[in-house]
Parts: C-alpha cells; sequence; structure tokens
C-alpha cells in the first residue's frame, strides 16, 4: 500500500490533467456510468427559510413576523420579494440568482429538512451530514457512501472528494481520506525546487505506517504531485462572471478551476456560515444573501456549458422560528429550505407540500412543519444525477419517498 | 506490491481511521458522532502504536503544556511527574513577572477595565488579547494554567469578531476564565453567566420577557453543562430562557458593558424545568437558582469528565475514567485540581503515548519552544499567519462549541500540508524575526549517527525506529559514513532540513 497513486502514476506514465475525465465513475463491476460532479453547499447555523424564500401568500407569514417579513411583490414598497410563483418570492438580496431560477437552472424545495427534532446545530449538522434521522454507529458521510459504493481504480482517487477550508466535511466522509485545502496557492510545499523531490520522498518515507496520520499525510503528497502537474490556477474566469470578493466566492472560483483541470473531482465540499440569526436577522441576510447568491450566480456564469455536467445543491441544519423574537431575530426551528442548481436540474419550480403557517399546523411549539425530507431530494440527486447508488445504501434509516422530479434522469 | 490502502481498509484492518481520515467537519467540533467516531477509530491499532512510545514523564509533560522545553524534562525527570505537577497546580505561586511586564508594555489593553476598553479599537484589544494568549502560551512558567485557560475558553467558547465581542472578550479572559481556570467549576460557570462577552455573543442580551431569545439558554445547557444528551427537552429549553430574561449588560456611565440584571425586562411567571418549579416574582434569582443546578447536575459531571478525559489522554475516552472523573466532580463540589489529578494518576493517562494529536497551537508551540526560539517583535504576523492557515487562532472560532480536540478534524491534508510548511521555514530561518541556535541541538560529536540521536533525544524526546534512524543519517550526510566527521559547511547545508524532517515527521506530531 505504500506503491501510492503516485507512484501508480509514474509506472503508467500518466502526466497531468489529460489522465482524467471527469464525469466518468468505473463502478465496482469495472463498467462505465457517468454522473455530475456534485457541489454540496452547507449554510451553517440554520438558515431562514421563511425570508429567504418568503411565502409571503401564506396570510400568517406577515402577521408572525409583524418586524421581519418580506413584504410582498406587488406591496411596491423597498426591499419586497421577487416574485416566483405568485404564492413564494425571493428575498430582494437573491435577485442574481431570479434569472436562473426563470431559465429553469435553479430549482427550489421548500419546507425540506431533517425529521429529527434536535434543534441543536452540531447534533442536527452532524445526522444531516450522516445521511441519517437517527443517531446510529454509522459515520460515513451520505455522499461518502457513493464513494465507497461506487470505488474506483486507486490512481484516480486524489481529487475525487476535496472540500476548501481546513478540514473536508463529514457529508464526504468514506474509506479514503478526502482532500482538503485553504486555496489552489496556498496548497504547495514551500521549499526550494531542487530539494522538493527529495523532501517529498523523506516525507513519503516516514509517513509510511497505516494510521490516520500517515494516510492523510500520503494523500497530502499525492495531492501536491497531482496539482503541480494540473495546474489549476492556469483557467481564468470565463463568460465575465463576477464572484464576490469574499472566501465564499474565491472558494467556487477555485473549486471551478479544480473541475476545469480534469483533477477528477466527483464532490466538492462548501461551507458558508452566519445562518443563526437569533439577532439583527435582517442586516444579516441582506448580506448574507447576496453573497450567497452572487457566489452561485457567478459559478454558474463561470462554468457556463459544463454546469450541463455540474450539479450544485444546498442545504442547512434547519429553518427558524416561524414567529420571530423579540431581538429581531428567530431562534432555531425546524423545516428550512434547499436549493438545486445546473443544467440537469428541473428548474424555474417551488418544489413542496405547503404545510402552512396555520397555528395548528405548525411543528411542536412553532415551527415549520418538514414535509420533504431532505433525503428525498438527495436521493434523486444520487439516483438520477450519479452512476447510482441503492437508496437503502445511501440513507439506511430513511423509508424513501417518491422523487419530486428536481433532477432530469439520465 | 499493489496492495492499496483501499485493501487494507476493505479488510478491515483500519477502517475506522479512514472513515476519521477523510475529516469531520463541521464548523462545529465536538459531536455525538465525533466522540463516537473517535471511539470506533482513534489512532489505536494503527502502525504508529508501534513508534518507541515516549516515557511517561514525556508524555506527562507534553498533555500539561505548550510543548516540551528540555530544561522542563529535566527538572520533571529529577524530580519526578507528582511534584512538577503539584507545582504547576499551584500556579499562584509560579513567578511569572517576567511574561507579565512584557505584556504590559506590548498589549496593555488585556489590563485595562471595560469602562477604559470601551475608548479603542476593536481590533486593537481583540489582536492584544490574540497576541498576549499566544505570547503566554509560549513564555508562561505556568503552563498547565495555561493549558486550562485554553479549555475552558474553548469550553465557554466566544468568538471575537462578533462585533462588540471584541471589546468585551478581554474582560471574560480576564475576570471569567483565568480566576477559575484551575479553581471550581460551580464559580466558573456563575462567572460565565454573568459575562458580558458571553451574553452578547449567544445574543442573551436582548433576551426579554414575552419574546425570549433562547440561544444562550440552549447552548447554557447543551454546551456548557448537561451536554445534547443530558436529558433536558425542548420545553426545558424554553422555560431557561424565561429564567435569563433580563439578563444583559449596562448602556451608560460606570454600568456600561458591566453585566446588568434588568427587573424590569425579567418574566417573573412561574416556571418549571428540569424537575422543579420556580414560583413567581424570583427575579434574578431564577436565574442564579437553575445555573447552581446546571452546575451540580450529574450529566454536567459527566460532560465536563468527558472532555477532560479527552483533553488529557484520548480521543475516546472510556466509560471507567470518565466515571471516575464525574464521581471526583460531584465529590468535591466541581473541583477542577481535583478532576485534573484523578487524570493524572490513573494508569491510561501513563499508557496513553501518540493518542492525541497536537493542535496547531500545540505543534507551534512546541516547535518554537522545543528548538529555544527567540521571537522579535516582527514574528507576530507570521504567527498568526500560520495560525489562521492551520484554523487555530485563538478566539476566531466561530460557533460556541469551541476548537475541537480530536485528530479526526486536525489530520487533514490542509493541516499536514502547513505543518509541514511551518516546520520547514522554521527550521531554514525561513520565518521572519524567529532564529534559534541549532547547534545547541545537535550535541558536540558531529558525526552523523550521533547527530541524528542528539536531536531525537531533544526535540523529538523519544527513540525513533532503525528505519528512520538511517533515513535521517542517509539524509544529513548521503555521501559520508555513519561514523564520519562532517565539517560545519556540510551542517550548514543539511541540518535545517533535518531538523524541518524531524519537526514534520509523525514523531513531533503527537502530544
Amino acid at each position: 500500500m505504500k506503491l501510492s497513486r503516485r507512484q501508480i502514476f509514474k509506472l503508467m506514465g500518466v502526466t497531468g490533467a489529460a489522465a482524467y475525465m471527469p464525469r466518468i465513475v468505473f463502478s465496482e463491476n469495472g463498467s462505465i456510468a457517468t454522473g455530475d460532479t456534485v457541489i454540496i453547499i452547507y449554510l451553517r447555523g440554520g438558515a431562514d427559510a421563511l425570508n429567504i424564500v418568503p411565502p409571503y401568500g401564506d396570510a400568517n407569514y406577515s402577521k408572525l413576523r409583524p418586524t421581519l417579513a418580506i413584504p410582498s411583490p406587488d406591496s411596491g414598497v423597498e426591499g419586497a420579494a421577487l416574485d416566483l410563483d405568485g404564492f413564494f418570492g425571493l428575498h430582494p438580496s437573491m435577485a442574481p440568482l431570479l434569472p436562473f431560477y426563470q431559465s429553469g437552472e435553479l430549482a427550489i424545495i421548500h419546507a425540506a429538512g431533517s425529521p429529527n427534532p434536535s434543534h441543536s446545530h452540531f447534533e442536527s449538522q452532524d445526522l444531516m451530514e450522516r445521511g441519517l434521522g437517527e443517531n446510529d454507529t454509522i459515520y460515513t458521510g451520505w455522499f461518502g457512501r457513493y464513494l465507497d459504493y461506487t470505488g474506483v481504480p486507486e490512481e484516480d482517487a486524489v481529487f475525487r472528494a476535496m472540500a476548501m477550508g481546513s478540514t473536508a466535511p463529514r457529508s464526504l466522509a468514506h474509506s479514503e481520506p478526502s482532500i482538503a485545502m485553504n486555496s489552489i496557492e496556498g496548497f504547495n510545499l514551500l521549499a526550494d525546487d531542487g530539494q522538493k523531490a527529495e523532501l517529498q520522498a523523506r516525507l513519503s518515507a516516514l509517513f509510511s505506517g497505516n494510521s490516520l496520520l500517515d494516510q492523510q499525510a500520503v494523500n497530502t503528497l499525492d495531492a501536491l504531485q497531482s496539482l503541480e502537474l494540473a495546474d489549476p490556477a492556469q483557467y481564468p474566469v470565463e463568460n465575465d462572471a463576477e464572484y464576490p470578493d469574499t472566501s465564499f466566492g474565491r472558494e467556487l472560483m477555485e473549486v471551478g478551476q479544480m473541475i476545469r483541470a480534469g483533477l477528477g473531482v466527483q464532490v466538492a465540499g462548501i461551507n458558508l456560515g452566519g445562518w443563526d440569526t437569533h439577532e439583527g436577522e435582517v442586516a444579516t441576510l441582506n448580506s448574507l444573501l447576496a453573497e450567497f447568491a452572487q457566489g452561485l450566480a457567478a459559478f454558474s456564469t463561470d462554468m457556463g456549458e459544463m454546469m450541463s455536467g455540474i450539479t450544485l445543491v444546498t442545504m442547512t441544519e434547519f429553518g427558524r422560528r416561524a414567529y420571530e423574537n423579540g431581538s429581531g431575530g428567530t431562534d432555531h426551528g425546524h423545516a428550512s429550505f434547499m436549493m438545486a442548481m445546473g443544467r440537469n436540474v428541473n428548474g424555474g419550480n417551488v418544489y413542496t407540500d405547503w404545510p402552512t403557517l396555520d397555528d395548528n399546523a405548525l411543528y411542536a411549539s412553532g415551527d415549520l412543519e418538514v414535509t420533504t425530507d431532505y433525503r428525498s431530494v438527495l436521493a434523486e440527486l444520487m439516483v438520477n444525477r450519479t452512476a447510482g447508488i441503492p437508496v437503502e445504501e445511501l440513507f439506511p434509516d430513511f423509508a424513501g419517498s417518491d422523487f419530486l422530479g428536481v433532477f432530469q434522469t439520465g | 506490491m499493489t496492495t492499496t490502502r483501499r485493501d487494507f481498509v476493505n479488510n478491515g484492518i483500519n477502517k475506522a481511521a479512514g472513515l476519521m481520515a477523510a475529516g469531520v467537519a463541521l464548523s462545529a467540533g465536538k459531536l455525538l458522532a465525533e466522540e463516537e467516531a473517535a471511539g470506533s477509530t482513534s489512532i489505536e491499532g494503527a502502525i504508529d502504536k508501534e513508534l518507541p512510545p515516549p516515557s511517561a514523564e514525556v508524555i506527562a509533560l507534553s498533555r500539561t503544556c505548550f510543548g516540551i522545553k528540555r530544561q522542563e524534562l529535566s527538572r520533571m525527570e529529577s524530580i519526578g511527574i507528582e511534584t512538577y505537577l503539584e507545582e504547576q497546580m499551584d500556579w499562584k505561586s509560579i513567578d511569572d513577572s517576567a511574561v507579565e511586564s512584557y505584556l504590559q508594555e506590548f498589549t496593555p489593553t488585556i489590563y485595562l477595565s471595560q469602562g477604559e476598553l470601551i475608548d479603542f479599537q476593536k481590533f486593537e484589544v481583540s489582536g492584544q488579547l490574540k497576541s498576549a494568549t499566544v505570547f503566554r502560551a509560549l513564555y508562561s512558567r505556568r503552563q498547565l494554567y495555561e493549558v486550562m485557560v485554553e479549555f475552558w475558553s474553548n469550553h465557554f467558547s466566544i468568538y471575537h469578531q462578533d462585533g462588540p465581542v471584541a471589546l468585551l472578550k478581554t474582560a471574560d479572559d480576564r475576570d471569567v476564565i483565568r480566576p477559575h481556570a484551575l479553581g471550581n467549576f460551580k464559580e466558573l460557570l456563575r462567572a460565565s453567566t454573568k459575562s458580558p462577552a458571553m451574553l452578547v455573543y449567544l445574543d442573551n442580551h436582548t433576551n426579554i420577557a414575552g419574546t425570549p431569545n433562547e440561544n444562550y439558554a440552549r447552548e447554557l445547557m447543551e454546551l456548557h453543562t448537561l451536554g445534547v444528551d443530558g436529558g433536558y427537552t425542548e420545553e426545558d429549553v424554553k422555560e431557561m430562557s424565561r429564567c435569563l430574561t433580563g439578563w444583559s449588560l449596562g448602556r451608560r456611565g460606570a454600568e456600561r458593558g458591566r453585566f446588568k440584571f434588568y427587573p424590569e425586562f425579567h418574566d417573573e411567571g412561574e416556571k418549571s424545568l428540569l424537575g422543579i418549579s420556580l414560583l413567581a416574582n424570583g427575579g434574578i434569582n431564577d436565574g442564579e437558582t437553575v445555573i447552581d443546578l446546571l452546575a451540580e447536575h450529574p450529566s454536567t459531571a459527566n460532560f465536563i469528565a468527558q472532555k477532560l478525559v479527552r483533553r488529557f489522554v484520548t480521543d475516546s475516552p472510556t466509560e471507567s475514567l470518565v466515571s471516575l472523573v464525574a464521581d471526583t466532580f460531584l465529590d468535591t463540589g466541581g473541583d477542577i485540581q481535583a478532576m485534573l489529578w484523578t487524570i493524572f494518576l490513573s494508569d491510561e493517562f501513563a499508557q496513553s503515548a501518540d493518542e492525541k494529536l497536537k493542535r496547531p497551537m500545540e505543534f507551534i508551540g512546541s516547535a518554537l519552544r522545543g528548538v529555544n526560539a527567540t521571537l522579535e517583535r516582527g514574528s507576530r504576523n507570521i504567527l498568526r499567519d500560520y495560525l489562521i492557515s492551520l484554523g487555530q487562532m485563538p478566539f476566531d472560532w466561530v460557533p460556541p462549541n469551541g476548537y475541537p480536540d480530536v485528530a479526526g478534524y486536525w489530520a487533514s491534508t490542509n493541516g499536514m500540508l502547513n505543518r509541514w510548511n511551518f516546520a520547514l521555514a522554521l527550521a531554514h530561518m525561513d520565518l521572519r524575526g524567529i532564529r534559534f541556535d541549532y547547534f545547541s541541538l545537535i550535541g558536540r560529536n558531529w558525526r552523523p549517527g550521533n547527530i541524528v540521536d542528539a536531536l531525537a533525544r531533544n526535540l523529538l524526546h523519544r527513540e525513533l525506529l532503525e528505519q528512520d534512524r538511517q533515513m535521517f543519517i542517509e539524509y544529513l550526510a548521503p555521501n559520508a559514513a555513519v561514523d564520519e566527521l562532517l565539517n560545519s559547511q556540510q551542517l550548514e547545508s543539511r541540518i535545517p532540513g533535518l531538523i524541518g524532517l524531524m519537526l514534520s515527521s509523525n514523531y513531533f506530531q503527537y502530544r
């Protein structure tokens, strides 16, 4: 096992990007199937679906949120919602995404979330990223189980699962390490060119065990080499896309470069935090949603035609309480929203079995009820847009449900 | 040789470690799953266990400081582990005036009252507290104390960049965490519940009767006391938030930025939570009563015990040691030193070699302390940059659960790469403002074998596997015999790389 990908690489005379076909997946029996590159954007902190995709058509909405409700599109006031379908609207800071909704490349799933009643950020994120409804002894991530299920030749796997940031999200956790990198530029061994090869060889000899640390070290060395060969930074932003000048914007841009460089990325995880709006929600969402929407719009614009091989999905651990609190914010709630973006999405639609905000329809003591299990959306994503995995393998404690039709088949 | 890592994994040899390797990443750290996953994985069973383990003294010292200094290890070896740790427990008796006078000169805002701080720029106040924290980790002689300050700063984690918190955290550090870090948990908890920085960070300053804000009430139970499985309900969270209505801070005059209870914003109704009932018109006593109840709760004892064992012994705490420490908590009313002794005197502690991965602060600290580096003021920026790339700048963890303390989180590709880069740059004197004298580390016998042995002893504090020893020798003197005396030119060209490799190696990654 010390004969790593790196060495196999050399033996095979493989050099650089041309070796990779990003949409090709080798399944366990050796047959080849196609699959999209999946980008998972996790909104950490519990994003407030009710103000991001406001149900202005629900009469109770403005009553429960006298100071926070986004005005209906026909109100004519500043900060009014952008209409989607006559019932739901978009927060005005989400304007950059409206064209994608209208052109059918963006779908929204409302009142979606986990059936688990936990209102703890940490427990809820953790369960959701493991793809579970209840705590269990399964520690792989939901996407990680797909990676393990399909399996690929070792030498193709280095950047198969990657994340921007100092560590990879648990949703990617599988039997191999995932790549975590702060940035493309920063992922570089700082040594004189003359010494690099020797240092890498010595490090490789030192980390020859099979511990967690050894695995990560070997993976790091593999990644350094692949990255140097492929040089993803050479790919400029295309189609005049304008990413927000924030780390979220840069991370999206760099994931795009990694995909363009043919590094075999099957899944990339990106976090965007700051959604825990217990207080001062108006100002927070105004700026955070602008960054979020501008980032996704820029990515989709930048990737252009390649969006026919990329599907992006957003999720969050829970939504916020239906009624506002006394701090100009909202406390932890239950259902929230998801989004799917790409040319393989049946967009231009808000998918929901709207539970309503009627008093007797609220979950527990005042939350939006979950009517779509998040796993139903993810299961459809995996079945329709990847090489596939039986739903019971992907989500062992999910009974399954009919697909909503968010994703195109084949 | 075609065996891949996957084969190993599929053979079940190290399945769990692989899972963890994939990273645990919640922007949060401690989670049920993470603990349990750590339990099924940890680094145990891996080949690293076959590295010759360091001595009991090295384990004890390394776990209780920010990096072993040679003279401290010698001192522990001569007076014994227990006597050494007794000295460290008695932190007030350790003269730390050199550190304090340095800080008085260069980070004066950490000594200012809340009233005085109001007039400063946020970045100045928060920057000085960060600098002082790193400086103390590197130089304080009260190392165990600083370790516990760091532990509680994460337990009661407060994000520094949350608006006014930048101006308030300084007092929280000085008046809440530091007085009680090696004291009593109940006192610490009481102080934290009246910490303006905490009340603002978790929004309790806006928690008022009629429209309560649950944020702090929830985290107080989930993260500070009972733990997520500690037996409280959603109804308890709501009732707790009612108990804490009106707990805020003064807005003007001498009260500004200090804890203040506003009776007019307090919910004076009856309350019922965690098995007790509170009569109407309890005022501030509502909160105080419940906070004391939380401080004494068996779930709290268990939760705190688990976190301490995770900090000092292993990523996967055993039930037996946790319950011993929890018993100590309950028997002593939350005496922190007593709990630490239960851990330090346990067999599990002595036998836990390589069970704990250094986090970035400990990695950087142990490298700088290990080579006995001198830091000029200009080095501040470079340390800041590395702490940011490695992901552990003090007080910059955003969610309220604090920096994780499990290998599954920190052993990432990004973590490995930045550790190597720091080690190599330090060894080559490429870190601006940071210097050290490597001649003091390599001994006086400049034969390759002797130099490698001296560095293993002085820097890694442990024996090497023969294959690694040979590799280091070969690196140091590719064309020389093991017993050939090297000249200073040869040393100059190879010693920095050798030290960089040693600090990069798995021998140096565990605490």
